[in-house]
């Protein structure tokens, strides 16, 4: 199985407009998508993370499952991941292991200070990733 | 899916969790841990003060219970990694309540040294400005050293961290700033130095028997400049190529860390007399002003070595409020203290409650120490200024907790083989030794002044809000009992880890 979507989602508005494009893609394309949230514990090598690591992981599954709900109208093949790694590289590495046909992530995620400092995830996606990247904005409301 | 199978023995190259450290990496985390700027210019007065040219040799000695207790370390890492820390590990070997109270000392040492790298990073950035009269006026100081405390916080909270390469940047001209200025004061100092400061026998008193009481201050003290160290031990098994990336990373990093403080601390104190030196709190940047001087590139040297300084302390307030907050976010999840410590925040995905805790006791700590010391802040005697050696009576208590605790925690495996009983049993044993005689000497040197109550009085508070904490979740924590002898894992056998923490509890015993 390959040439999936591989959507990455933090549970912010613009992850779930990304999300609905990319089913709607995925659905014209025939393919299937794999949602994943991606984050790691700061300084991970510190030690001690453990527990933060699984605070982390249950956070994610339940903002994965929440996104496969969003979607589940469309009928699209959907399955999910949760990754212990910085989201650029998590997503890049998903990408790689399934062959996915592109990535796609919304324009701005939960933490915008954080990308204000240190460089955005579809940012650094743009600059990393040996597959195509979809980067979905917000539609204006009017 | 077979693709990921496929991708097994490529996964070092991917930036996957297992197999990610290079040997670069993993010595930069090493030294890095240690904040070698900030340590220096923090303790190496202290240590001074308290055995004057004998410093060098302290500083060597003082290793040697490091270089012991990260057995203790890399071997329960081994066992149970990266799940907690001292907190888990007490619990496991001796039991809940000890690892409580094993956990509370971890936390009250990354608590005492806030504001002294408040403390540290205000007077330096006056330094920095040019304004060194500001740098001695502690409302000035205090003011900046809040302000650093919250920037620091917020940036733990919202979980910003620089990339490994920019850490390993800092990182280097960090040691390379130091080297210079050892060997510009080394050429330009007016005592040669000698190779009996490097010698522990001669930490003497002025009728020439031997200093013990020094030796142990000195000792304490030191803790405080190694602290962090044990880290490198414990990532080791992250590396690359784990059978030799690890060993070398230790020893490297070891030589490095150790070499950089002897080198730096001869050269300071071959600049300056030794009464010169007890007499400033920071000797790092009196002398350098000295080394350095006031023509050519002297100026520019001076504010890189501040600048060096200045990222030291960031780093390490940053790797201060982690593993306290980590610490708190453990005991929340064990239901040890109030599950709040346990919550992540929603969008930020860090223990916000945890470590804006952390950080505003801190800021009050910090304010309650300049308040209290007074005009005479910088002095030795002054709370403020204890609190470095009330850090390493902390670090000590903490570190020797662990360092029992795995041996007791490995008893069984002690006496099957000489390498167990070496590596495990006498390694972890003698460090938690020599930090437990430390402990108590420079207590009994104290003699109940400022050092004991701070110290002491810190870690005595946990007792009461330990009781406070009897109840959470009925009780539920202080059920668990230590892990049975049966389920305890060889340390060396390499895929064996120990159950999960509250497997066993004193209702399962029945």
């Amino acid at each position: 199985m390959s040439g999936e979507l591989v959507v990455g989602y933090d549970g912010s508005e613009c992850a779930q407009v990304a999300i609905r494009v990319a089913a709607e893609l995925a659905m014209n394309l025939g393919v299937g998508v794999i949602v994943a949230f991606a984050a790691e514990p700061p300084q991970a090598n510190l030690g001690g993370a453990g527990d933060q690591r699984r605070l982390l992981e249950e956070r994610g599954e339940e903002l994965l499952i929440e996104a496969e709900a969003l979607v589940a109208d469309t009928g699209v093949q959907i399955s999910h991941r949760v990754l212990d790694d910085k989201p650029a590289s998590g997503l890049i590495a998903l990408a790689e292991e399934c062959s996915a046909r592109f990535i796609v992530v919304g324009t701005y995620s939960e933490r915008p200070l954080a990308a204000a400092l240190v460089g955005s995830t579809p940012h650094k996606l743009l600059h990393l990733s040996n597959h195509p990247v979809l980067v979905v904005p917000v539609p204006d409301e009017e | 899916m077979a693709a990921v199978v496929d991708q097994t023995d490529k996964a070092g190259d991917k930036g996957l969790k297992l197999g990610a450290l290079g040997l670069g990496s993993a010595i930069v985390i090493g030294v890095a841990s240690t904040a070698p700027g900030y340590s220096l210019a923090a303790g190496l007065g202290g240590i001074v003060g308290e055995v004057g040219q004998q410093a060098p040799a302290i500083i060597l000695l003082a290793f040697v219970p490091m270089f012991f207790i990260a057995s203790a370390y890399k071997y329960m890492n081994k066992v149970d990694p990266d799940c907690g820390t001292t907190f888990t590990w007490v619990t496991r070997a001796v039991g809940p309540k000890s690892g409580w109270i094993a956990s509370w000392g971890l936390i009250m040492a990354d608590l005492v040294i806030m504001p002294n790298l408040a403390g540290i990073s205000g007077q330096y950035l006056f330094l920095l400005i040019g304004k060194p009269e500001w740098a001695g006026n502690r409302w000035a100081v205090l003011a900046v050293g809040v302000l650093f405390i919250l920037a620091m916080t917020w940036i733990c909270v919202i979980g910003i961290e620089l990339n490994a390469k920019t850490q390993m940047g800092l990182l280097g001209a960090e040691v390379i700033v130091l080297v210079v200025f050892a060997v510009v004061a080394l050429a330009k100092s007016s005592t040669t130095p000698s190779l009996s400061w490097l010698n522990p026998l001669e930490i003497q008193n002025e009728d020439g028997s031997f200093n013990w009481t020094g030796l142990a201050a000195g000792i304490n003290l030191s803790l405080f400049i190694y602290w962090g160290w044990d880290t490198a031990v414990a990532v080791n098994e992250e590396c690359k190529d784990p059978e030799k990336t690890p060993g070398r990373a230790a020893v490297i990093s070891t030589i490095i860390l150790v070499a950089n403080y002897v080198i730096v601390s001869v050269a300071v104190i071959s600049v300056a007399s030794v009464d010169e030196l007890t007499e400033s709190s920071d000797v790092l940047e009196s002398s350098a002003a000295t080394v350095f001087g006031e023509a050519g590139f002297g100026p520019f040297m001076l504010k890189l070595l501040i600048i060096a300084v200045l990222s030291s302390a960031a780093a390490s307030c940053q790797t201060t409020i982690l593993p306290a907050a980590r610490s708190t976010l453990s005991m929340g999840v064990h239901k040890a203290i109030p599950e709040r410590f346990a919550e992540t925040h929603p969008r930020f995905l860090t223990p916000t409650f945890s470590t804006w805790l952390f950080g505003g006791i801190a800021v009050a700590w910090f304010v309650f120490l300049i308040a209290v010391s007074g005009g005479d802040w910088q002095e030795d005697t002054s709370p403020y200024a204890l609190s470095i050696a009330a850090v390493g009576l902390m670090i000590a208590f903490y570190y020797g907790a662990t360092g029992f605790a795995a041996v007791l925690y490995f008893w069984k495996y002690l006496f099957k083989s000489a390498k167990a009983f070496f590596l495990v049993g006498v390694s972890s044993l003698l460090g938690a030794g020599i930090l437990t005689w430390s402990f108590i000497t420079t207590l009994i040197d104290d003699n109940f002044g400022n050092l004991t109550k701070i110290g002491l009085g810190l870690l005595l508070v946990g007792v009461p809000l330990m009781w406070m904490c009897r109840g959470i979740d009925g009780g539920s924590f202080f059920q668990i009992r230590r892990d049975p002898m049966d389920v305890r894992p060889d340390p060396f056998d390499d895929g064996a880890n120990a159950p999960a923490l509250g497997t066993y509890t004193k209702e399962t015993a029945r």
